[in-house]
């Protein structure tokens, strides 16, 4: 139980929020790994009401650029291979689920193709079919635009998960916008990650702006 | 209250004032004047001082957003508009005869601010037949030693002006 995922609960109404909330505390000591609820891009895994049109869209838009995503149901789905949770929370569904999530994880193949040891950086801006498949992209494109960086440095810097920024490396890589060297890592970068103060500020006005996470 | 200020610039009827004004938390101000000149064919009236629009991000803190006027013989207020601003954003208008050209010309005329800060370009009606395509703004840019995000947007949806403004705040955070 070392590593550590973020959660993030979408359409759950305030109460099933809590009882959702009380249920993984209970439960940490049962999981594969450390659940952690974010409200932030940093997802790992979605639990998304899908019992309205909204929430499907939300479900379906997100398993499309590969995320991992319970759906979290008063009914039972048809195609039970996606992992669901039924109405009401129970614990004993939660652990079935995270832990049938835990069990992709380890099973799927590694998104990750992009050796750790290999820098990778922008040759042009990605087209905007490639932008909107990836919340936070701009903030990844901004760090891959001007310094050759690993993936993993990458997508510490810019705030979301290695998989989302793998996931849109390679989409980039497909776009034909980005290049991947065995060079020395460009320490400026490095130094700006440590220097980066304004964050607060940045998103707040992204969200001002009404830009997407 | 402290102050941000971001800049918006482009050529006359690019869609500087409509991408202010659905940004803007207030009603803009405009200053319009009727169209004189070559302008007249395409669009009625003209910003000749600038388009201002507010956004309040907290109790200390307002961004202003400037449109600056978009014909070339209103530059002098460029630099003016220019003065403190944290970033620039382009417009600029794939249907007009050389919009490369028209790049160059806000570029030359921001190069202080572009360099102390950051830019991003926003390409409007881009599937104009004939015009250049996104990749020759980069190859453009490059031959200037600049690289920077082009973005194909539509000043009209809300969407576009808010995925440039991301990507601003991202040139600026990060790059």
């Amino acid at each position: 139980m070392s590593a550590i995922k973020n959660i993030k609960l979408i359409g759950l109404t305030d109460n099933d929020q809590m009882v959702f909330t009380s249920l993984l505390s209970l439960l940490s000591f049962k999981t594969d790994y450390k659940w952690k609820l974010t409200t932030g891009d940093n997802d790992d895994v979605l639990i998304v009401d899908v019992d309205t049109a909204e929430g499907q869209t939300v479900a379906s838009q997100n398993e499309k650029v590969g995320k991992h995503v319970i759906r979290f149901t008063a009914v039972q789905p048809e195609n039970n291979q996606s992992p669901y949770l039924h109405k009401p929370l129970r614990a004993a569904e939660i652990l079935r689920c995270l832990n049938q999530v835990s069990e992709l994880e380890s099973t799927a193949p590694v998104v990750n193709s992009h050796n750790k040891t290999k820098a990778v950086r922008l040759t042009r801006w990605p087209p905007k079919s490639v932008l909107i498949s990836c919340p936070g992209s701009s903030r990844l494109c901004a760090v891959l635009m001007n310094h050759s960086i690993t993936v993993e440095k990458a997508a510490s810097m810019a705030g979301i998960s290695l998989n989302d920024a793998c996931r849109f490396v390679d989409a980039c890589t497909a776009a034909n916008c980005i290049t991947e060297k065995s060079v020395a890592l460009d320490s400026s970068a490095q130094a700006q990650d440590a220097a980066r103060k304004n964050t607060t500020l940045f998103n707040k006005l992204r969200i001002k702006f009404g830009a997407r996470a | 209250m402290s102050e941000l200020k971001f800049v918006i610039t482009g050529t006359a009827g690019v869609g500087k004032s409509t991408a202010i004004a659905s940004l803007s938390d207030t009603p803009p101000v405009i200053t319009d004047a009727d169209t004189t000149d070559e302008l007249s064919a395409l669009k009625e009236t003209t910003t000749v001082a600038f388009d201002f629009g507010e956004v309040f991000l907290d109790d200390d803190t307002v961004v202003r957003i400037y449109g600056t006027p978009g014909q070339e013989r209103f530059r002098h207020m460029w630099e003016i508009i220019a003065d403190g601003a944290l970033g620039l954003v382009i417009l600029v208008d794939n249907t007009r005869p050389d919009p490369l050209a028209d790049l160059d010309i806000y570029m030359d005329n921001f190069v202080d601010l572009i360099s102390q800060t950051g830019m991003v370009v926003g390409v409007t009606r881009h599937d104009t037949p004939g015009s250049p395509g996104i990749d020759q703004y980069f190859e453009h840019l490059a031959q200037r030693d600049m690289c920077c995000p082009v973005l194909e947007v539509d000043p009209r949806d809300k969407a576009d002006v808010a995925m440039i403004m991301d990507t601003l705040m991202s040139v600026l955070e990060f790059a």
